[in-house]
């Protein structure tokens, strides 16, 4: 059934459909396709040690491998990298799509508070994610516009997320009546459907009128209404999942990676990606975890690192294929960073400055670095209009990063954004 | 405790720093390696940081000063010349918002500064109360109200909170003005300033009317049985006894089942159950636990000799089924166990505490082998026979170990691991958080001071900024000294020097749980025989130190101190809300400015005004009927469930933006989990979700488990509570699956053996009278089994007999075919394919309906099954 026969009926029963509070107006045009950019926010969960990624830093007190190598470079390119990890490849194959921004102060050692403070822009409880944000404001009626993978989501309010997990049994969901347990190859042809079709519309409309009554009672809590809400724009959804059938993969991608490690990254983005194809998400948010290490550190970040750059990498590659790289905007981020220093267990503590990477295609914006560092991993402060690092100048911090990705996406000056202010300066970083 | 502010300095520092490598003679002794901080650059005023405490719920506190922003949008509310502002508007506008609340966040009975002769009322309700309170004390410390929070002339643990000129200043210099000339009243033309609050706890409360007595017991059985209660039970519920009949639901393996979800959604070690985590492993073998695989080794060997023997592939299945199902049930059996305690504490319906106290452990027949617990079980299969046991040879030398409830159990541990540098930290703050009901992390959440966050000189002792938490936290992470990094006991070995000995010394192990590499090798600060790091705080609680010669049962003596703790009872509550109410407690928002900030606030304090109550009941002994001990489990959850947090069902009609939001996560509406609906689906139904090709298959707790909601305790620790539109397919794609064989098993029995049409057959039809008759019965009685009775109106039968209608005639008007299940192979699209499992090996099936209303009756029961009523409680 589709929303706008849906809402015909309700109107025609004299009822509004319930909606959220904030941002998804009832006289909006429903939207049924997004092809605008895709956003996917990457988050190395624990911490992550850039300076033996994007901000290396050639000292063997704050990096073993400073013994005997230093900081390499690409032609070409301001971006430098340590020899580390799977860096090598991963940044000449990538630095060109990257903006590489360092010497972001994340002001917290604390991962909880940390997490919040980069993929919210604020330390604080409560404001939503920038794939909530962007899923909110550019697919608000989308039934896949906000894709997560765990990690922090919080919303808000303004949005739903679906939180995708094994996707094995992804096809069944988007044709619910459909029966799919044998074998295509086979020689067995049995009944495609569990329910005759027009029986299915019969009792569809059944439950929306149903829906309706429910909708009409007087004194409802603001539970209730929230819920019956939420039913509502969940079941209109159903019927605009259909497109995910010809972008879902015959085959989910490995979970082991080319170095043999269990790397589910690669799968969450290879959904991410078929739900984008099929027009259904604004943005997604992947997980990868392992790099709180405070024991062990140079073996342990490294399997973490490589990890994620194998993710990222079939990202990329799966997007190409697809035919949708031009449109990916990839954030890459952490809680915070590491100590320029080890600890009496071989690790590395929490250091409260960090470094984020935003990928995307044929930009202008990329293929720089933005932001720096001290030797000793203190940040500096820049310049907001030149971006050159200046005295007293502005120092970086998360909210300039979602400040940011809300820009480039068009919606730093929409009502719901303006719910959720940063107040940060502006850095002309794009 | 400490109290720091932060302050944006009109010119921040861009200073470039210089580190020394020095070796620090200080506390810390000759060898140990700290890094200096010098700064090139100083100024006047540094950045500093404020926390406010402390005792708040889960989400804590953070403080932003008042901004340029904020000021300025306070203007119309300041006093200003020509405009008259009353105390109690003051109060509410502008002083509770801006600094009393910042204040009474420490200042408050058990919170930080609750031992202070400075106390306030931590609430937005209790403006008047929280004037007097500031009057008097003024009155008997005079201008401390300034002094104190300026460190002016006086001290003030929680530090420097605001400067002379500060809108805080000014708010706290007005409020003092005010105590010498109350303004009560403002002479106005026309309007009186509201002065009071719709927010009121209170009367945000009278807007609600709760389920009656027959409705919230039905609610409260679906939750804690996973059933309906029966027409007959429900006539007997009344007000005076609906205490007394909810508490009869907590029985039987439906209640076990809510406790345990509930209890792993907060603690999580069912992560040990799966195949990529297994619990086995977090044991790190035989090294420890002796017999760990002394039943999984004979049967990998009994796989390996069939192998070898060449046996049937058929028999090497078999074993291999066999050894496969053993390793599940004792990974299983492990994650379990904390819960089974918990499970086992209440059921027996102990005190609370004992969860945290009891010096056994619980154990089935498989870990029994593991922990070599050497108990006798009648069937040494059964995985669901728990009994109370301790580990003494189990362990490796045989070491008895101090059990201490959940807070040394193997799978709590090893779920919340430590490292060398977290030295159980990580612990402590979860035992506060999950026990106690305090966030650390919580307390402290606002901008830190770089400095602060960049120092290595031991900060967590030494800087204020960081010890303001760490003074709460590190004293416990002390007293769980004896435990290793991955949860085993004094797992450890060192060097003990002795001259006595031939060589100066002997390597011994077991003896502590400190690392050699990194911190004992240097005999500095560490001593032969420490059982903790020199360091740190010293193990303790609260303020009090673990006594000396509790050091090796230290944890059992945190846990004594940590039930005595009155924030046991309140910790209590809040680990048992989210599953009781499916949600966290509200958070205390922190931000005035924030949009709805009002509503949040309010929410808040009729969370905290009930969290509040059900603790102090719950320790009188005065919760549930109130004829059992205190700190009795089922009373609390009675106490919880009968009230208007539970039971609101309706709203009044004028409810404005803010009640809206205030009461927006209140009593009926919350979204079923996979498992309870699961529990109600089978209740109602007579079976779960089957797959098609294996009947013990669930899909809905298996194959879509985490579209719905689920968790795996591991990287999805948060269920979905908010229908998505995955969520709602997978709910269109159960019900249209299971109706098929549903109806055709119902009308395949006789009348007297079904659950859901025991009144009707396949021969009423609509077309007579008499057949209407017998149909519209049938819908009402289903719609009273799945929906409950108060829903099956004279509206919502004849909606479904419509239904019912509609879907024959369009059967008799398309010549559907009367086989139960067809494939019409000379269609070119599938629309008339019905799928369904048929028994046609078996003439008494019922595989064809010639009267054509079998097919109707699957489709009604899909439009009650995928309803807002199934779904939701």
């Amino acid at each position: 059934m589709l929303r706008r026969d849906f809402i015909k009926t309700l109107a025609a029963a004299g009822l509004c459909a319930g909606q959220p509070w904030v941002g998804r107006s009832a006289q909006a045009a429903p939207l049924t396709s997004y092809d605008g950019k895709f956003f996917v926010s990457i988050s190395a969960d624990g911490g992550w040690d850039v300076t033996s990624l994007c901000d290396p830093k050639a000292n063997s007190s704050i990096n073993h491998w400073a013994n005997g190598q230093g900081v390499q470079s690409i032609n070409n390119s301001p971006i430098q990298y340590a020899p580390f990890a799977h860096n090598q490849s991963f940044f000449q194959k990538h630095h060109e799509k990257m903006l590489v921004i360092n010497g972001i102060d994340c002001q917290t050692n604390a991962h909880e508070a940390g997490v919040r403070h980069i993929w919210s822009g604020r330390l604080a409880h409560g404001y939503p994610t920038f794939s909530a944000m962007a899923a909110a404001i550019l697919g608000p009626n989308l039934p896949l516009a906000y894709i997560s993978n765990g990690g922090y989501k919080e919303t808000a309010g303004i949005t739903q997320y679906t939180l995708m997990q094994d996707p094995t049994s992804l096809k069944k969901l988007v044709f619910p009546n459909q029966f799919l347990d044998y074998d295509p190859d086979g020689s067995w042809d049995p009944a495609k459907q569990y329910h005759r079709s027009g029986a299915m519309n019969i009792i569809q409309q059944a439950k929306m009128a149903r829906l309706a009554r429910l909708q009409g009672q007087s004194q409802l809590t603001p539970k209730q209404v929230n819920s019956l809400a939420d039913m509502f724009n969940a079941r209109v959804g159903v019927d605009q999942l259909a497109p995910l059938a010809q972008t879902l993969p015959e085959e989910l991608v490995s979970n082991i990676d080319k170095d043999g490690e269990w790397n589910p990254l690669m799968r969450q983005g290879q959904i991410a990606l078929a739900a984008y194809e099929a027009g259904l998400c604004v943005a997604s948010d992947l997980t990868m975890w392992g790099f709180d290490t405070h024991s062990n550190h140079d073996v342990e970040q490294t399997t973490a690192l490589q990890r994620l750059q194998n993710g990222i990498d079939y990202l990329w590659d799966e997007a190409t294929r697809r035919g949708i790289d031009d449109k990916l905007v990839v954030l890459i981020s952490s809680d915070f960073g590491r100590t320029p220093l080890y600890n009496d267990g071989a690790g590395k503590d929490h250091w409260p400055i960090t470094s984020t990477i935003i990928m995307s295609q044929g930009e202008t914006w990329t293929n720089k670095v933005v932001g720096a560092t001290t030797s000793e991993h203190t940040a500096l402060s820049i310049d907001p209009a030149t971006l050159a690092l200046k005295e007293n100048g502005v120092r970086l911090q998360p909210k300039h990063i979602q400040q940011a990705m809300r820009q480039l996406a068009g919606i730093d000056g929409h009502e719901i954004s303006q719910l959720f202010p940063l107040e940060a300066e502006d850095i002309q970083f794009f | 405790m400490v109290m720091y502010k932060s302050l944006q300095m009109p010119t921040t520092s861009n200073a470039a720093v210089s580190y020394n490598y020095t070796k620090s003679s200080g506390i810390l002794g000759e060898q140990y390696m700290v890094w200096r901080l010098s700064l090139m650059q100083f100024l006047p005023a540094l950045l500093m940081v404020v926390l406010t405490a402390c005792d708040a719920p889960e989400g804590g506190i953070s403080v932003t000063p008042p901004s340029d922003s904020q000021a300025s949008s306070d203007d119309d509310n300041r006093s200003q010349e020509g405009l008259c502002e009353t105390d109690t508007a003051f109060m509410a506008n502008r002083a509770w918002p801006n600094v009393l609340s910042q204040c009474a966040s420490c200042h408050h009975d058990g919170g930080l500064a609750g031992q202070t002769a400075f106390i306030l009322e931590n609430s937005q309700s209790a403006l008047e109360a929280n004037y007097a309170a500031m009057n008097a004390y003024n009155n008997g410390y005079p201008n401390w109200l300034l002094d104190k929070p300026m460190a002016r002339n006086v001290s003030h643990d929680g530090g420097v909170i605001f400067q002379d000129g500060d809108d805080s200043f000014v708010i706290m210099s007005d409020l003092l003005a005010r105590f010498d000339t109350p303004i009560t009243s403002c002479e106005t033309d026309n309007n009186e300033t509201n002065n009071t609050s719709s927010l009121d706890t209170a009367n945000l409360l009278s807007k609600l009317t709760l389920a009656s007595p027959s409705q919230s017991f039905r609610q409260a059985a679906l939750l804690l049985a996973g059933r309906l209660p029966n027409e007959a039970e429900l006539a007997l519920i009344t007000e005076d006894n609906l205490k007394t009949h909810i508490r009869d639901l907590m029985s039987g393996p439906e209640f076990e089942a809510f406790l345990m979800e509930a209890a792993n959604d907060q603690l999580l070690t069912l992560k040990w159950a799966g195949s990529r985590t297994p619990g086995l492993s977090a044991l790190n073998g035989e090294h420890f636990y002796p017999q760990v695989n002394s039943r999984i080794s004979p049967l990998e060997e009994a796989v390996t000799q069939l192998q070898e023997q060449g046996s049937s592939d058929e028999v090497i299945q078999a074993a291999q089924y066999t050894l496969w199902e053993t390793i599940k049930q004792t990974n299983l059996a492990l994650a379990q166990e904390p819960l089974r305690l918990i499970n086992h504490v209440v059921k027996m319906e102990r005190p609370y505490s004992e969860v945290l106290t009891a010096n056994y452990i619980l154990v089935n027949p498989y870990i029994n082998d593991v922990f070599d617990t050497k108990l006798s079980f009648v069937d040494n299969q059964d995985a669901q026979d728990w009994q109370a046991a301790q580990i003494n040879s189990g362990y490796r030398n045989g070491a008895n170990l101090p059990h201490t409830g959940i807070l040394s159990s193997p799978m709590f541990l090893a779920r919340y691991p430590s490292t060398d540098t977290n030295r159980n930290r990580a612990r402590a703050r979860w035992s506060y958080y999950f026990f106690l009901g305090v966030d650390i992390e919580g307390l402290a959440v606002r901008p830190m001071n770089s400095d602060s966050l960049q120092d290595v000189d031991n900060p967590t002792l030494n800087n204020p900024d960081c010890a303001v938490c760490h003074e709460i936290m590190d004293p416990v992470a002390g007293a769980f000294q004896n435990w290793g990094n991955d949860g085993q006991f004094r797992d450890q070995c060192g060097w003990f020097p002795d001259s006595a000995h031939a060589d100066g010394g002997e390597w011994l192990c077991d003896l502590d749980a400190l690392p050699w590499v990194g911190y004992k090798e240097f005999f500095d600060p560490y001593v032969a025989g420490d059982l903790w790091y020199r360091d740190m705080r010293k193990p303790g609680f609260n303020g009090v130190l673990q006594p000396t010669n509790q050091e090796d049962s230290s944890l059992n003596w945190l846990a004594q101190q940590m039930v005595q703790d009155p924030r046991f009872a309140s910790g209590t509550v809040k680990f048992w809300f989210k599953g009781v109410f499916a949600r966290k407690p509200a958070p205390l928002p922190n931000n005035p400015d924030d949009a709805q900030f009002s509503g949040f606030m309010a929410a808040y304090e009729v969370d905290n005004y009930y969290i509040s109550e059900f603790a102090s009941a719950f320790a009188s002994g005065s919760a549930g009927t109130a004829s059992h001990a205190s700190f009795n489990l089922k009373d609390l959850l009675v106490d919880m469930l009968v009230s208007p947090l539970f039971r609101a069902q309706k709203a009044s009609q004028t409810l404005n933006q803010d009640e809206k939001v205030a009461l927006s996560q209140i009593g009926f509406g919350r979204l079923l989990s996979p498992e309870q609906l699961n529990r109600k689906l089978t209740a109602l139904l007579g079976t779960h979700w089957r797959h098609v090709w294996n009947e013990e298959q669930n899909q809905l707790l298996q194959d879509f488990y985490g579209f719905y909601g689920g968790i795996d305790s591991d990287g999805v620790t948060e269920r979905n509570t908010r229908l998505n539109t995955l969520m709602a397919t997978v709910v269109e794609r159960y019900s249209s699956e299971m109706v098929c064989r549903v109806v055709i098993d119902e009308f395949e029995k006789p009348a007297s053996q079904r659950l859901l049409l025991p009144n009707v057959s396949l021969t009423d039809t609509p077309q007579s009278g008499a057949g209407s008759a017998a149909i519209k019965l049938a819908l009402q009685d289903l719609i009273g089994r799945l929906w409950g009775s108060d829903y099956a109106s004279q509206i919502e039968v004849d909606a479904a007999f419509s239904l019912l209608v509609n879907l024959r005639d369009e059967r008799l008007q398309n010549n559907a075919t009367a086989v139960l299940a067809t494939n019409n192979d000379q269609d070119i699209n599938d629309n008339n394919d019905e799928f369904c499992q048929l028994d046609w090996q078996n003439p008494n099936a019922l595989v064809e309906d010639t009267n054509q209303m079998a097919r109707p009756w699957m489709g009604v029961l899909m439009y009650l099954i995928s309803d807002y009523k199934m779904l939701y409680l």
